[in-house]
């Protein structure tokens, strides 16, 4: 059975907009819980070009 | 790994991207996202909403976005969610670190799911539960719902096998369909919601405004549609997740006939007011069964209901074979066993050396 959602909630694939190595605790925790909690898919790493002339 | 400067450049699928930049620089990030074919968006960035006048209408154009893309859009201002099923940690919440002194101790396959706005609350809850030996399916935190919100996250949770108990933290239901839908559902296929609804009273609805900018509404109401399906309110943390403890590890009992068994009189008088103050019955027993247990204990034990097996009877093997007696009896549909209440931890998990 799938579900709408099934993509969030089981997401084969993730991608982390703005997490980069020199940000706070906060972004740089979420990548080491992905990886320490078994993420089985593929972790993608972007920092938007967008987000950096804004920010 | 390699980083991306732009999710444009990636070239491959994308089920789901959590959205960490500034808040000024969500929305940029989102269109990025949606023009590369991301499916799901997750934003952890606060400063929507729940801040009000320019930062409101940034979310508004948030919302606007999933509607025309198609890409489904969870917070701004969430805590993002955590799998034990699926292994997703899409979350900063401390409480989904990994120890490796401390091995995780399941007590039962039955999961629990949790939906709360509040992410400090759900992955409260989530803590607790854990501490207690309960699996989890799934604990998402809302937050402000852009797009997909609370209603529609226990839908998901209705509808998912690796859920099995549900607990809902609400502060107010903004996707009301689909909350309704979800609750119908739930209580057609059986799967029992325990529910904590904040925002009662004046002050806590305006602080609920500012939290993750919900309307608490009207309380009657909600309670209301709780009853209607036949949710469990708890008002306590401790009691939801005990109970949910409860819903894991047991069968939902079939009729609300209960027997309480203790080895204090003391703590059987005050659990066969707490059963009775629930509105179930705590039956006297048959003069027969009653007769099969008396043999089981001392004679200033106690059989009618509750049954005080006393502190010999817990040695002789009486509480045992009192339960068990009772278990294939057709008197009871449930058992409440007070062991001593004096223990300072109340709950002593112990480690596998």
């Amino acid at each position: 059975m799938s579900h709408p959602l099934d993509s969030f909630f089981a997401p084969e694939s993730i991608a982390l907009i703005g997490a980069s190595r020199d940000q706070d605790k906060y972004r740089a925790g979420l990548l080491s819980m992905l990886r320490k909690n078994e993420f089985p898919g593929k972790i993608i790493r972007s920092i938007p070009i967008m987000a950096i002339s804004m920010a | 790994m390699k980083c991306f400067s732009s999710i444009a450049d990636v070239g491959q699928p994308i089920d789901l991207a959590i959205v960490m930049v500034p808040a000024k620089a969500v929305l940029g990030a989102l269109e990025q996202c949606a023009a590369a074919g991301v499916k799901n968006a997750l934003i952890i960035s606060s400063g929507f909403a729940e801040e009000g006048g320019d930062s409101a209408a940034m979310q508004d154009a948030i919302a606007e976005l999933a509607k025309r893309t198609g890409m489904r859009i969870s917070g701004p201002n969430a805590e993002g969610f955590f799998s034990e099923a699926q292994r997703v940690t899409a979350t900063f919440s401390p409480t989904v670190d990994v120890k490796p002194n401390e091995p995780r101790l399941i007590a039962t396959r039955r999961r629990i799911g949790i939906v709360a706005q509040s992410g400090g609350i759900g992955f409260a809850i989530y803590h607790r539960a854990r501490a207690l030996g309960i699996a989890l399916s799934y604990v998402i935190s809302a937050g402000n719902e852009s797009d997909l919100g609370a209603g529609e996250f226990f839908e998901y949770m209705v509808q998912d096998a690796s859920t099995d108990v549900i607990l809902l933290f609400i502060e107010g239901i903004r996707d009301v369909e689909k909350f309704l839908a979800a609750a119908r559902r739930a209580a057609e296929v059986g799967k029992p919601v325990i529910v904590t609804k904040v925002g009662r009273s004046g002050a806590g609805e305006r602080a609920a405004a500012s939290h993750t900018a919900s309307m608490a509404g009207w309380s009657a109401a909600y309670d209301a549609v709780f009853a209607k399906y036949g949710f469990i309110v708890s008002n306590d943390l401790d009691e939801a997740v005990t109970i949910a403890a409860v819903l894991t590890t047991n069968p939902m009992p079939k009729g609300d006939r209960v027997a309480v068994l203790t080895v204090s009189g003391g703590a059987g008088i005050w659990g066969a007011d707490t059963v009775a103050m629930q509105g179930l019955q705590v039956p006297e027993l048959s003069e027969t069964i009653q007769a099969e247990i008396s043999k089981l204990l001392p004679s200033y034990g106690a059989t009618r209901n509750p049954i005080d097996v006393t502190a010999q009877g817990v040695h002789s093997g009486g509480l045992q074979k009192s339960i068990d007696l009772l278990d294939v009896s057709d008197e009871v549909d449930a058992m409440l066993v007070v062991l001593s209440l004096s223990s300072d931890t109340g709950c002593r998990s112990s480690r596998p050396s």
